[in-house]
Parts: C-alpha cells; structure tokens; sequence
C-alpha cells in the first residue's frame, strides 16, 4: 500500500492525483510558490484537503500521520540557539519531541553552522546558516517522512545546494520525502516523481526521467504546462512523425528534462 | 549525576509551578499584614490575581493561534491536542487563581475574624473576574485565528484593561451579568473548537 495516497484533490483549479511509495522522493512544482506551499500544508495534514489518505484514513489532523511526519520550511526560523540542551527541552516540553543530540552537532560541524551565525542573546544565522540549522534539526529529529518547503533557501555555493538536496532526499535517511522545490536544477536525478502544477490549471505527474517540449510563445501545443516570455513548455506526448512534421515545418521544438523549465521561463 | 538529577527535576514544569504556588501563598500570607498597616483595600488582591491572568491568557491565546500552533502543527500535534491542551492550560492557571483567592479570603478572615468574609469581599465580583478570564482568553484564541493585526491587537489589550478597571469601579456586578458571561464563554468555547478544527494555515 502506498505511504500516501492522494485521489481527485481539488485545490484551487486543480485536481491532483499523486501516490507516493515508501522510500520515495517526490519534488513538487509551480511557478506560484503560495501552490507549492499550499499543496504541501494539505499533503502532510495541516490543512483539510478531501481525498488524502494514508493507511487508507484521511491524513488530515490524524494522529498516526502526524507522529510519523515532520514539516520543515527551511526559510522559516525554528531554532534562535545552537545550545543543545535549550533546543532538547523546548523540544520535549512544547513539543514531545526528542532529537538525536550527536546527529544534530556532527550535522552542525560538518556544515560549519557557528560560522554562519551571530552570537549575541540570541543566535543570529545568515539566510544559509538558518537552512543548515533547519537541515540538522530535520535529520536529528529523525522522523521516517519529511515534507520539506523552500529546501535551497539562502544557499548560494553549489557544493552546499548539493549537500542539502541529497541529504534529505537520500533514501537511507527518510522513508519518504515531499520537497516543494525553488531550485529544479539541485534535484536532478535525486527524485522518483514531480508534481508539476502548470500555468493553465492542470497538474501533472511526471517521472524523473520524463521530457518535455519547448515552443515558440505563438504556437499552441496539446498539453501546455508554463508560458514563458518567449516560449511555451509542454508534455511532450509527440510521436516521432509528428516531431519530424514539426521540423519540416521549421517549427521550433525542444525537447528538454523537467529539470530545466526553469532555464526556459 | 546527583547534579543532573537535581537539574532535572528543577526543569520539570510541575516543580517550577509547585514552586510558583507556594511562593505565591507565602507573599499572600505576608502581605495581608502590610496591608493592613498601610490601610489598603483588601480586594486590591483579588483585581491584580485575575487582571494579570486574564491578560496573560489573552496574551497567550492570542500567540497560540496567530504564531504557535503553525509550528506545532508541523512538528506533529494534532489540532485537537492542541485545543485540548490549550483548553486544560487554560482551566489549571483558572483553577490556581480560584485556589490562591480563596487562600488569601480564609487567612484574611483567620486573621482579621471579627469581619465575616462576605462583609469584605463581593462574591459576585470574584466570580466575575474568573469567568472575565476566560472570556479574554477565548477571544485571544479567535483573534489569532482570524491573524488580527498585532498592533491592533495590542491597543484592543489596552482598552480592555481599562474598560475591566472602569467596570470593576463604577459598576455593581450583578448575578445575571455572571450567567450571562458564563453562557457566553462556554458557546465562544465551542465555536472556536469548530473554528479551530475548519481554519487553513
């Protein structure tokens, strides 16, 4: 059975149809970022969404759900200290949670998070020091399902981008992961499904492999997914022969990984 | 490890409330003494207990629903365990307050007993102020909900405060006006429930 099942959802204008297997990684896109954020608050239960199960139950305010998930937007600030022992009973006493206290300094070393902190009353990070430290809580709560927002939030060196997408989309690690992505380009290959949700009120899920096509902005494919300035992104559900009528006509066509709408837009 | 027993147990949120409770009977103790030699109302007690904790629980509800249950919905509580909690918070710190004004009524009645109670003390206003409290609170909890401005917020606390103390000097609080909020702060109890359950984050 499916970790979470999602049939016919309506929100906003769309209707979402999603199933996500245990030890998967599923990204979610759109160009709005209020539809990610959406999206995500009615996948891990906060808000009331109709025809979201999990164990065959509604995910929605259901306890076994929620002690089994954690919901994380990396550009929020969770945690004003670095003290252990502050963090472990604001944990425990607000909360209920405990938290793997090695996990959470080895994590905060190797990123080297005081160096992207101000230490005063209160600790101050930089917009990446606030997702490094989101990221050690994520991994040392050790919850087996992550929803994950705006996972990139604030980093700017490749090398961290890549820490933070493989870290919380490795299959050791969580059982499942949502991710709401703001970067296409730091997941690639790292996901086994994306939810697209496209500029004309459709939503799609596509496998990590699957390509798309690019348009001139003039043309009118059959399956349109994002407008940009200049051109149109579709499904690329094209047989070889209309492809080769397309280039007979000179027609502009490109087909393209998802991972690259975003170079397109 | 002796030290970290002790440090565990002077964590734990039952010894500090235990602690806060005993102080609190202790300075009550003490100051109806130093009340009576500087000749001040004695009711002055009774106003500032439930005015500090109808504020703070207007204060507090109001962060619950306008900053906190976000969070805690995302770390996994349920809605409904907190409202339950919150509804228990709120029904302990009532029950504390109801406890330590009838502390402070008994010594002062042991310790000034050619008075009767009743002659110092208006029972209509002591079940006023509590139920007051819980007024204050569960609008706190709504205002949250439907994310009032907080500067806006701040000012309605203040004109609060200052209508209670109008109330309080002006206004002989009578039986019907006791039922009347006690009606009302058990249907505002119930709508915000439905509310809580229903409102998107």
């Amino acid at each position: 059975m499916a970790y979470l099942q999602i049939e016919n959802l309506i929100m906003e204008d769309y209707t979402i149809n999603l199933e996500i297997e245990n030890g998967e990684s599923v990204g979610v896109f759109a160009r709005r970022k209020k539809t990610v954020s959406d999206f995500l608050k009615i996948a891990s239960g906060i808000n009331p969404g109709k025809g979201c199960f999990h164990d065959g139950k509604e995910i929605y305010d259901n306890r076994k759900y929620f002690q089994n998930r954690i919901f994380m937007d990396f550009s929020h600030t969770y945690l004003t200290t670095l003290r252990i022992s502050a963090i472990s009973e604001t944990l425990r006493n607000k909360y209920g949670l405990s938290f793997n206290k090695e996990k959470f300094v080895r994590i905060g070393k190797d990123l080297n998070i005081r160096g992207e902190t101000m230490i005063g009353e209160q600790y101050k990070f930089t917009p990446a020091g606030n997702t490094f430290v989101n990221y050690a809580l994520a991994q040392a709560l050790e919850k087996p399902n992550i929803v994950i927002l705006n996972p990139t939030h604030g980093l700017n060196l490749p090398e961290d981008i890549d820490l933070i997408s493989r870290g919380i989309t490795a299959g050791g690690a969580f059982n499942t992961a949502l991710i709401g992505i703001d970067r296409l380009k730091a997941f690639r290959g790292r996901l086994h499904k994306i939810l697209l949700f496209s500029d004309f009120g459709t939503a799609h899920v596509l496998g990590a492999g699957e390509r798309l096509i690019v348009f001139p902005k003039e043309f009118e494919p059959e399956h349109p997914l994002f407008l940009g300035s200049e051109k149109v992104i579709a499904l690329a559900g094209y047989e070889r022969d209309e492809l080769r009528k397309l280039h007979k006509n000179k027609i502009y066509h490109e087909l393209i990984s998802v991972y690259d709408i975003e170079d397109h837009l | 490890m002796k030290k970290e027993t002790f440090k565990k147990i002077t964590n734990h949120e039952a010894f500090k409330l235990a602690a806060v409770i005993l102080s609190a009977l202790f300075l009550i103790t003490v100051s109806i003494i130093l009340f009576d030699d500087i000749a001040f109302d004695n009711r002055i007690f009774i106003y500032v207990l439930f005015g500090t904790i109808a504020l703070t629980g207007f204060l507090y509800s109001f962060s619950l629903t306008g900053k906190n249950t976000w969070v805690m919905l995302s770390f996994g509580t349920t809605r409904k365990e907190i409202y339950k909690k919150y509804l228990l918070d709120s029904l302990l710190a009532l029950l504390v307050s109801v406890l330590l004004a009838a502390y402070y009524m008994i010594i002062y009645y042991l310790v000034y007993h050619d008075l009767l109670i009743t002659e110092v003390f208006d029972f209509h206003e002591v079940a006023f102020l509590p139920l007051v409290y819980l007024m204050l609170s569960f609008l706190g909890f709504f205002l949250g909900m439907v994310k009032m401005n907080r500067n806006v917020f701040y000012v309605l606390s203040g004109a609060i405060v200052v209508a209670l103390v109008l109330v309080i000097i002006y206004y002989s609080i009578a039986n019907w006006l006791n039922y009347l909020l006690l009606g009302c702060a058990f249907l505002f109890g119930l709508a915000n429930y439905f509310l809580f359950m229903k409102y998107k984050l």
